[in-house]
């Protein structure tokens, strides 16, 4: 007699083994609360308390207020979100170009791959001492260039002038990221099926039509998601700033990051509830920013193909 | 016209490719000279390439050990 139900018991009489579920979750769960749960719910908790070297005091809102007059924390909020912004959007435009070059099939393809990849292996700390040789105001190629072909007065130390150091950051991430992004993007063309390319050809369409009413939307996916991806990225930034300018010139290039690490360990009162503070409004801040970004950029039609 | 196009498409790519790589280049080359010749002239050729720069950095600052720690 065939059996129609489905509760747990009645299956063939053999119940959930608790004991060898238990057993085998503990490792994972006692590491995941260890390293990632409890750490969270710690910092949420400091962030109430003024918290010194041997005791903790509670102080309730009091740090949450301070942070909100806090003009560095504002500055380096703005800094980084600036810097979320701009970057994926360079990133993402340099790497579609150079991918839509390659998918053109020019010589030499795979070397090129190879080298414009060659950035993304690169630590932060290497790529962050490597452009301070660069961008070095006495024999740096930038300025050395810019010297040579008699654009003299345009030298200066990049990152010592507070208007360019954020900017001179911004560029030497794009460096490093458009190659990442454009791997990623030549894939994502090479899944793309002839047929809809070759029907827009019949058409009579010329290259710039099939770029942008043919291939752009197909990739779309992929371009959101490499958007939402580097701006994730940018917004927790903190090894290259604190290579090359450690935050200054005067907070010109000071980043979330740098400035709950000085809080931490370089200010003069050892406080370490402020600085838990941070991390939770910041934590809040990047949530609510990649909520909205997902959800700006859901997609609002299926595109059958 | 199609060849005055590709050779502008290759000429842009190749200043990109040495843009991307260039830093790297110039690193490598400044990994073969000794401090001195650096500061003669930034950007020369390592005219003698001092390949024993490499074992010497390798052994003399227990590179092994952080190598290790970066693997795990």
């Amino acid at each position: 007699m065939p059996s129609s139900e489905s509760g747990p018991m009645r299956d063939d009489g053999l119940r959930k083994p608790w004991g060898t579920i238990v057993a085998f979750l503990l490792p994972a769960l006692t590491l995941y609360v260890g390293f990632t749960a409890y750490p969270a719910v710690r910092t949420l908790w400091n962030s109430f308390h003024r918290v010194l070297p041997r005791r903790e005091e509670y102080i309730g809102l009091a740090n949450y207020a301070e942070l909100a007059r806090d003009e560095i924390f504002w500055r380096a909020v703005r800094n980084t979100i600036l810097w979320a912004c701009t970057s994926p959007l360079i990133e993402v435009t340099v790497a579609l170009l150079l991918a839509l070059a390659l998918y053109a099939k020019v010589p030499g393809a795979r070397f090129f791959r190879v080298a414009w990849f060659t950035p993304v292996l690169m630590s932060y700390v290497v790529v962050g001492i490597l452009w301070l040789w660069i961008y070095n105001n006495d024999w740096g190629p930038v300025n050395v260039a810019l010297r040579a072909i008699g654009l003299g007065n345009w030298a200066k130390p990049w990152l010592g002038t507070p208007s360019t150091a954020l900017p001179a950051l911004i560029f030497v991430t794009s460096w490093m990221w458009v190659g990442f992004n454009m791997v990623v993007l030549l894939a994502a063309l090479h899944s793309l099926p002839k047929e809809v390319i070759e029907a827009a050809e019949l058409d009579n369409c010329g290259w710039g039509g099939k770029l942008v009413f043919v291939i752009l939307p197909l990739i779309r996916a992929t371009l959101l998601n490499l958007i939402v991806l580097s701006f994730i990225g940018k917004m927790k930034i903190f090894d290259l700033v604190w290579i090359t300018t450690k935050g200054n010139p005067l907070w010109a290039t000071e980043t979330v990051s740098t400035y709950v690490y000085k809080r931490a360990f370089e200010w003069t009162t050892f406080d370490l509830g402020y600085p838990s503070t941070i991390a939770a409004v910041w934590f809040l801040i990047v949530l609510a920013t990649v909520i909205g970004l997902t959800w700006l950029f859901r997609s609002r039609e299926k595109l059958e193909y | 016209m199609a060849i005055v196009q590709r050779s502008l498409l290759l000429l842009a790519l190749t200043l990109y490719t040495s843009f991307a790589a260039g830093p790297f280049v110039w690193a490598a080359m400044l990994s073969l000279r000794t401090t001195t010749e650096i500061h003669r002239n930034h950007f020369a050729f390592p005219s003698p390439a001092h390949w024993e720069k490499f074992g010497d950095a390798w052994f003399n600052s227990n590179y092994g050990i952080y190598f290790a720690n970066s693997l795990q």
